[in-house]
Formats: C-alpha cells, structure tokens, sequence
C-alpha cells in the first residue's frame, strides 16, 4: 500500500517536472568579439573601349548590416567617394576619374594583352590604402553559341551552348550570363546601381578551366532554367588568369553553402589586393546576345 | 611441456585441507582464520624446499553467484610476491614456484578472498570464484583494479568504468550512460551539445575506435549525441585507453574503448529492467544449461515521439537497441560466446497531405530517416595449456543510414554503409612468473558505400542517380609483445605490431612501436612513461562546423593517406593508503601526420567525389591530466583536471599558418561525487567546467560587386581559422535515488535526476540576432538543453 502511495505520488511529481522542464531553455550568452579591421574592397571590370572601371568601397562590421538591403545613407557610408585611384603600366601612370561614389574609371589607359597593371588606391576620407597587380590575358573569341530546349524525364529543360576555341596552355574561363540588357546598359551608364542589385538577379558567372576539356574547340553546356523565353541573354566570355579562377570557385562554394550557413565550412576570400578585399582583375569579355525563343 | 615429469608423479592434482567442503566454502577460506594462518604457516615451509621448479594455477575467475567472468581481477601469490591479472575473458594463470600457496583474490567491487592452492605435484587447473559486493553499499571504482596495483603496473593512461560502479553518476533521464560518463574522466572532451562525437588528448572525433565485444561501434549515439547505445544492464565494463595503447590494440590515434557484454547468469534466471520518461528498458538472463551455458537479451526502445505527442509536438522520432549474448563453457578448455547488437534511429514522418496544384501534380511531404549499427561476434577461448591462452574471434559489423524524402511527384533516396567482416586470434602465453608474452593476428575486410543516390520526378535534373563507389579495403595487424619485471620496482612493457591496408591496389604498412615503463618510487607511487605509434586507415568525412551521424567513414585509397600519430605520456601515480585516495597525473605529447580537414566552402552530402574536398595535415597536442579518485567510503567519487592544448596546420588552410583545433579547450575540470545517505537513499553530483570551444567567427562584411558588375554579394569576413573561443561551459547534473524492495527478491530504485541544474546554456556556436532591447544586432551563443528533469524506476529480480 505504503509502496503504491509512492508510485503515485512519483509519477505526478513526474509529470509536473516534465512540464516545468519543456519551459526550461537556457538564455544565449552574450559575447563580444573585436571587429576586423575597415579595408577597401575592389573590384574591376574591363568594357570594349579602353574603359577599365574599378568599383571601391569599404568593409564594415558585421553588426552594423542585417542582410535585409542596404540603405542609401549607408551606400553613402561604405561607398568611397574620395579616392585616389592609379592604374600604372609600361612606365605610365593613368590617374582614374571618379564616375560617382565608389566608382572610378579610365578611358585612357591602353590594355594591351600580356601587360602588367599595378592598381593603387588611397582613400583621403578614412586613410586607408591597397594595392592590387594583375596581368591582362588575350581575348578568346565564341566560336558560336545557340539555345536549345530539351526533354528529360517528360520535362523540358533548356540550355545554352557555348562553343570556344581553347589556346595552347592551361587556360581558364568567365562565362558570365545576363537576363536583359538593358540591365548591363545601366550598370554601365549607372554604376551605382550595382550597389542596389543584391543576390542572384537573372545573373550567372560560370567559371571553366580547360583542365577538364575533352576536346577542342570545346563547347560547354549550361542549364538555364531560370530563363524564359522571350528573354534576351547577354553572354560574356573572359579569359581570366588562373587566381581570379580559384576566386571564382571559392565564391561558388561559399553560395553553395549559404556563405557560410551552420552546416558549411567557413570561406575566407582569397584577394590579390593587398590592404584589401576584393579581385583586381583586368580580362577583356568578348559577348554574344541571344533571344529565347523557345 | 616443462613439467610433464612432475605430472606423471603425482596422483593429487589439487590438495586443500579440507577436501570435503564444498568449492564455495572452501575458497572462502579466509573466513576460517585460523585454518589461514595454519595454512599460511604450511605454506611457507613447503616453500622453503621448494627448488625453482614452476608449477601453474589456472582457470577462470568467476562471480560466485553468476558465474560470470571477472575481468581485470588480481591473483596475487603473497609469499612468492607474484601476481597476475585476468584477461578481459576472466582467464588468469598464475605460475609460482613449487610448494603450497596462499594466493589472495581481489577485484574492485568484489569482496577480497584468499586461497590455498597446493602446487607441489603439479599444474592445477581450476575455476575460482569471487562474491561480489552488495550494490547497497554504493562503492564506486573507476579503476576495476586496486589503487596499489594499479600503481604498480605498466598501465598508463587506462580507465576502467564498471557499470556497476558508476550507477550512481547523474545522467540525462536517470539512466545510466558508460560513454557519457567516461566524458567526465581527464583527457576526454566530449563534443557540443547535439554532437555525437568526443575528442580524447587533442585528437579528431574519428580517432576513436569504440569496441563492443571486439565488433567496431562506428555510430555510439542516439538522438545527435543525447543516449550512447549501450544497454547499461548488458554490459559488464568498459577499459579506456587515452595512451601507452598495447599492442594488440590498433586502428585509431586517440584512443580505444574496449566494451565488454556481460554473459549472463549461469546460475539462475533474472531479469532487470528501468522506465523512464524518455525510454524504458528491460533484460533477462539466465542458465541455459547451469553453470555452463547462459544467455543474455537486453533491449531498450525511447518514446520520445509518444511523450512530447502528450504536450502536442509532432515527432515521428524513436530508437532502440537489443544485445544478446549465448556463452557456453564446453570444456574446461574450450568456451564459446556469442555476442549480437542491433539498434536503429528511425524518423518516420508519415506525411502531409497537401493536395494537388493547379496542373494536378501531388503536393504531398513525407520524409524520414534510419541510421543503426548490427554486429555480431562469435568468439572461441582455447586454453593450450595452463599458460597459454588464446581468443579468436569472428566479428561482422555494419552501419548504415539512409534518408528519404518526397515531394509532390519528386523523391530522393540517400543512404551509405559501411559493413566489415574480421577475424582475430589473440594469444597470451603466460612464459613465467613477472613475465607475461602477447601475441596475434586480426584481419577485417572493410566495405564501403557511400551516398547512394536514387531521385524520381524533375529533381532527376539536379540530382543524379548513383549506385555510390563500392570500396573495398583489407586492413590486417601482427602483433608481438611482452610485459616483463626486469628487476623488482621496475616493469616493461614493450611490443611491436605490424598494421597494413591494401586499398585500391595499393599498400599502406608500417611499423607501430609500442612502450610502457614502471618504476616504483616508493612502497604507493610510481613514475611510468608511456610511447605508442598508432596508424588509422579510415576517416570520418564530416563538416568541422557539425558532427553528425550520418558522416560518412571513408577508407585510406591511393590519394588519401594513412593518419598516424606519435604519443609521448609520462605519468606520476601515489596510492594514498588514508584515505584511499588515487591520485595520477599525466604529461603528454603527441603529434598527428595526414589528419583530415575540409577545403573552405567544402561540399560533403551528396558527394561523390569527396576525396577531392579533403586536405590532409599534421597536428599536435600536448598538456597535462590530473586525477583524484576516491573508490570507497560513503562519499567516494572523482575530481579531475586537464589542462591542454590541441594545433593543426594544413598548408591550404589558414593562410598555411598553424591554427587551434575547434576542440582545443584549455581547462577541462569534473567533479564526480556520490554520497550515502542512509541504506535507503544515494545522492550523486556531477559538475562539470570547460574552456569554450573554438570558433571561426564572422567579425565583417563587405559588399563584393559580382563579376561583371552585374549585383553584389555580400560577403562575410571571418577570424583566422577557430581563433575565437566561445565561452567557458559549466553545468551541475543531480542524482536522488530512492532503493527499496518488494518482497524477497524483487529491488527497486527511482532515480529523481536534473541535468543542467542552473540552466546554463553550453555554447556550441556564436551567431547575430537582433537585439530585442536595441534593436540592432549582437553577438550571442545558444545552447541546445536547459534543465531536463526526470524520474526514471529501476528494477531488479
């Protein structure tokens, strides 16, 4: 009897336990951690023309940007609106004009394939500095391209065909996709704007290397599901030195894994600026716009 | 053999006094003291004329009221100042010289027995038994060996857990976990909350190789690292080596669990059993023919899915385990076993019923995963003669996952395995007294098949069909050593074994030299050094953020190479005699070529070719374990203490600068406390401190314009590689126990536990919120269990 009391009055403490116990999570510990140090972040971009335009801003904390969409008094504060910024080549130094905030260009360098450009900036604003070196590669022309659709399984996929003519030695390849053109228009007319676009906006880089290449000329096939027809697809085709490459496959795993969500591994950008973040890189696209008509 | 002669001479093969008392009675001779100091008195003056002519006692050590084996008991000749230890069968031989012997019985948990065994004629053959303690008196040992003999062996670095011992120890829902409780222990780390891995001295989670009756356990956890699979009803002990690993043991870097199943009473039929609000247990055990065969079931199943239901949380989720064991002692040379384990993790989500869309396609969810270890082993004891043992074993063991999901007219199925079959022979030739050779051969056929694909609907696009790389590996060990007294206080231990793995045509051997010294340094206290190369020909592929069971293990081919680890260990141990305390302490070093890590932005699931996402490095470890122990007394327990340190370096990794490891916590201290209150109640405490584990945390961001300057990313900056630590973790677990009984026979025990009393979170990573208050973003590190209640009802009959 004695024991039965017991059982009964073990269960309901039991029960009351459990139910106090689904309320019990413990609060997160706050921490504090030392920001990284404000660096410039680059990035180039070669346009038919002689036009190398360099795209600076600055790095921030990470708690200062929720992910949500950058304000315009924000654009303001990371865009660099007071640089110096110099292209150096063959004993010529070419002083960049500013296009807008965070945008520089030159229409008066020369960019001859083979050619070493050494890219430095100053910002007066904050005092920080970097230096980045690049090396332009030849043009490589698209010996064709066409859009097909297939079915698989009952579903109809599509795909671009990209047919190049791979040099002698070990090359590697940009192939970079737009959905409209008039979106590559003002981006040119515009650069700020760039700095509105966030994620994936109808755009794709694809990056090769000619390791992997069976044949040559090799053509290169590429869903592009995510076009409609009646669209207008702008491809660019760059031929990029082998670290840009490596960059390009790192960003491509980082956006595979979310940028570093829980279950991927963390990725720190390799950079060939020095002081900074981002890629100088000076490859010369050559193009090809194609409707979708299927 | 050596003593053939002597044999033939004598008719008596076994003299006691009192030939007419039953065996039990009369092994228990020491209750009769005046019939021991007779005895004692006849033995020294047969000694005296004794020449050195050996004579061998041997058999088996049994529990007096199971007849199951006692591993790691101690035979200690008193006059002859010579002793040995059972095997891990309960085997022991035990040569001395010719005459009579008082030979004294002990064991840990087990009440000491004298002997007399006369050994003037001849070997004698003969199983001995020992009583074990009432569990009422609430002993706890962490070392199944006295402390004084345990200073005084060439072990170093070795635990033992007997589950019977550490029932006390609070653990998450009252029920006893061997592997939670060995996390406790110095030198062993265990992973975050969540995870089901655990790091010994600085190594990887895979440099562990957990043993269950020789069979490999790859997958020791339920629910993410919440249960281990071990029944705690069905197994006997576990012995941890962390260092100075013998050498018949091979295969990881870090460390080896040896677990042993309990064989079961042969003597009568029992059953044991605990309900508790997450899982409920049961065990039967009985002779099969008494006293020579006995079996053993066990099987536990969780209903988590039934309980969290009750307060309206959907979750399809359970487990379960069953052991068994069949042994049979078929001569008084020969014995066979039979050990089997089965358990499973199920998700069974039996779907939601979404409907049609508008072009009539099936909306329909289900999903659902399975993830378990089978092993079996069948076992063979041989006795050649009384000081030649041996063991062979066969062993097949398999783990294997698959996880399965639809969606409307798509599905996807994703599972790899891992199955191997082995063969083993062990070999103990007992050469003379304070001399003890070992000896044998294993082979195991490892077979892999990872991420097997197979994809229905449109995500065939995407997802293509696989059948998996099926890789077959032969991974073989030789191996030869010998424990030795070269001169009274001082021991070697010392041995070589020979490991190989044939893998895609080709071989991978080497050398593993092993060593392990003891000097005494006075009547209690040792100084012990410990060396051993160990060499591992499989690896755990998983993420360094997470560890999760569904890693795939993955064999040494032609481009991934054998990980092989140097350890150094120099150790101090003092038997304190009052009170009974044990107190060790360890320094060690140990260094790591061809560790495995994961090339930044690595993608593991789904896979194929992951040998080309792995990188391979080196790394070191080094610090210093401190252990105090107390086995006895109403208040007994263990306070330990590990300071230590933990690097790697991979060229590819961290600008190829040497980096901390993410387990590389600097201060590691456990309190391990169990107290008697009355006969009816037991109080058990445990806490538990640890530097925070190490992080690479995001400290910036930029925008970076995308190629073309067509859109940007943003992009995360991070620390260097695990630079930051995450704060330190402490958490207070409770124990209550209430015994009782119901009749004659039948024992009761509610266990009233709470695990993570205060409620802290233990940080397992660092991430941004919003600030509630601010409203802007912070820093912050959650942690996965607040307090856990629980009452759980033991039984026993």
């Amino acid at each position: 009897m004695k024991s039965k009391l017991f059982l009964h009055i073990a269960l309901g403490v039991a029960l009351l336990l459990l139910s106090t116990a689904q309320s019990c999570r413990p609060e997160p510990i706050p921490i504090k951690l030392k920001s990284a140090p404000q660096k410039l972040v680059v990035a180039s971009q070669v346009i038919p023309g002689n036009i190398m335009i360099i795209a600076l801003s600055k790095s921030f904390d990470a708690l200062t940007y929720t992910d949500t969409g950058a304000s315009n008094d924000f654009l303001s504060q990371i865009l660099v609106s007071r640089a110096r910024v110099t292209i150096a080549y063959n004993g010529t130094v070419d002083t960049l004009f500013k296009l807008t905030d965070g945008f520089y260009g030159s229409i008066s360098s020369s960019f001859t394939p083979g050619v070493n450009y050494t890219l430095k900036v100053y910002d007066s604003t904050t005092g920080l500095s970097a230096e980045a070196a690049t090396t332009m590669l030849p043009q490589v022309s698209i010996d064709s391209a066409w859009v097909s659709a297939e079915i698989n399984s009952g579903d109809t996929f599509r795909y671009l065909y990209v047919k190049l003519n791979d040099p002698a030695g070990g090359n590697q390849y940009m192939i970079n996709l737009y959905r409209n053109t008039d979106f590559v228009r003002n981006s040119i007319s515009n650069p700020s704007s760039v700095f509105g676009v966030f994620g994936n906006n109808g755009t794709r880089t694809v990056a090769l290397t000619d390791a992997v290449f069976n044949q040559n000329p090799h053509t290169e096939k590429i869903n592009i599901d995510d076009f409609s027809k009646g669209d207008t697809l702008t491809m660019t085709l760059s031929n990029i030195s082998s670290d840009y490459y490596e960059y390009l496959v790192q960003q491509a795993r980082a956006e595979r894994n979310g940028l570093g969500a829980i279950f991927g591994e963390p990725v720190n950008f390799t950079t060939n600026v020095r002081g900074g973040y981002g890629f100088f890189t000076a490859h010369w696209p050559t193009s090809r716009i194609l409707f979708i008509k299927d | 053999m050596r003593h053939a002669g002597s044999l033939k001479l004598v008719s008596m093969r076994f003299f006691y006094f009192y030939p007419n008392l039953n065996y039990n009675s009369f092994v228990i001779l020491s209750r009769m003291r005046f019939l021991s100091v007779f005895a004692f008195g006849i033995c020294s003056i047969a000694n005296l004329n004794a020449q050195d002519t050996l004579y061998t006692i041997s058999g088996y050590l049994l529990e007096t009221n199971t007849g199951e084996p006692v591993l790691n008991g101690v035979l200690t000749g008193i006059e002859a100042q010579s002793e040995t230890v059972t095997n891990r069968y309960g085997y022991y031989s035990l040569s001395l010289k010719k005459g009579i012997h008082k030979i004294e019985l002990s064991a840990p948990g087990y009440l000491r027995d004298t002997i007399i065994a006369d050994l003037r004629f001849s070997d004698l053959t003969k199983d001995l038994y020992l009583l074990k303690q009432s569990s009422r008196l609430g002993q706890v040992n962490i070392v199944a060996r006295k402390n004084v003999n345990e200073v005084k062996s060439t072990r170093i670095s070795v635990l033992n857990l007997k589950t019977a011992d550490i029932r006390n120890v609070p653990t998450i829902g009252g029920e006893l976990d061997i592997i939670k409780v060995a996390q406790l222990l110095p030198g062993i780390q265990k992973g975050a909350e969540g995870q089901s891995g655990f790091q010994v001295r600085g190594g990887d989670p895979d440099q562990n190789l957990i043993l269950l009756d020789e069979a490999t356990v790859y997958n020791i956890s339920h629910l993410f690292g919440f249960f281990s699979v071990f029944i705690p009803e069905a197994i006997e002990d576990m012995e941890i080596y962390k260092g100075g690993f013998p050498a018949e043991y091979g295969g990881r870097l870090s460390s080896i669990m040896d677990i042993r199943m309990r064989d079961g009473n042969r003597k009568s039929f029992h059953g044991s059993g605990g309900i508790g609000i997450l899982s409920s247990r049961l065990t039967f055990e009985g002779p099969i023919i008494k006293d020579k065969a006995s079996f053993i079931v066990s099987a536990r199943r969780t209903y988590i899915d039934r309980v969290l239901a009750l307060v309206g949380v959907p979750l399809p989720y359970y487990f379960y385990d069953m052991n068994a064991k069949l042994s049979w002692q078929v001569s008084k040379k020969d014995k066979l076993s039979y050990s089997f384990y089965y358990g499973n993790d199920v998700l069974s989500d039996n779907g939601i019923d979404g409907g049609t869309d508008s072009s009539g396609n099936s909306l329909n969810t289900n999903f659902g995963f399975q993830l378990g270890n089978l092993s079996n082993t069948l076992r063979w004891n041989h006795v050649f003669n009384p000081r030649l043992f041996c063991n062979t074993s066969l062993i097949q063991t398999r783990f294997r996952y698959f996880v399965n999901g639809e969606f409307g007219d798509n599905g996807i199925f994703i599972g790899s395995r891992i199955g191997d079959i082995g063969v083993k022979s062990d070999f103990t030739w007992y050469r003379r007294p304070k001399s003890t050779v070992k000896y044998g051969v294993s082979f195991i056929n490892h077979t892999f098949k990872p991420n097997v694909i197979s994809a229905k609907g449109i995500i065939t696009e995407f997802m293509k069909n696989s059948a998996g790389k099926v890789v077959n590996t032969q991974e073989s060990g030789i191996y030869l050593r010998s424990e030795d007294e070269i001169k009274p206080g001082f021991k070697l231990n010392y041995g070589m074994r020979i490991s190989a793995c044939l893998t895609e045509g080709k071989v991978y051997a080497g050398l593993e030299p092993r060593l392990a010294a003891m000097y005494e340094t006075g009547k209690n206290s040792s100084l012990k050094f410990g060396y051993a190369r160990m060499k591992q020909y499989l690896h755990l592929v998983s993420s360094s953020s997470v560890s999760l069971p569904t890693d795939l293990w993955y064999p040494v081919t032609g481009k991934v190479k054998p990980q092989r680890s140097d350890q150094w260990t120099l150790g101090y141990q003092y038997a304190l005699p009052k009170p009974e305390l044990l107190l060790s302490a360890e320094v060690y070093y140990k260094t790591m070529i061809n560790t495995t890590e994961y090339r930044e932005g690595a993608v593991l699931l789904l896979n194929n070719n992951f040998e080309n996402e792995l990188l391979q490095g080196r790394g070191d470890a080094y610090g210093a374990e401190i252990l105090v122990k107390r086995d006895k007394g109403r208040l007994n327990g263990w306070v330990g203490y590990t300071l230590s340190w933990s690097n790697r370096y991979f060229p590819q990794l961290n600008q190829g600068n040497w980096f901390p490891a993410k387990y590389d916590r600097r201060h590691s201290f456990s309190v391990v406390g169990n107290y008697k209150i009355n006969t009816r109640w037991d109080a058990g405490l445990v806490w538990v401190y640890s530097s925070g584990a190490r992080f690479t945390a995001q400290v910036g961001k930029y925008f970076m314009p995308k190629p073309g300057l067509s859109g940007i990313d943003v992009v995360p900056v991070y620390t260097s590689r695990n630079a930051v630590r995450m704060s330190p973790s402490h958490r207070l677990d409770l124990n209550l126990i209430r015994k009782g009984k119901i009749g004659k026979n039948f024992e009761t025990e509610w266990v009233f536990s709470a695990y993570n009393f205060y409620n802290r979170a233990e940080p397992y990573r660092v991430r941004i919120v919003t600030d509630p208050e601010t409203l802007g973003l912070k820093y912050d590190q959650p942690g996965l269990f607040g307090t856990l209640i629980s009452v759980a009802f033991n039984f026993k009959f």
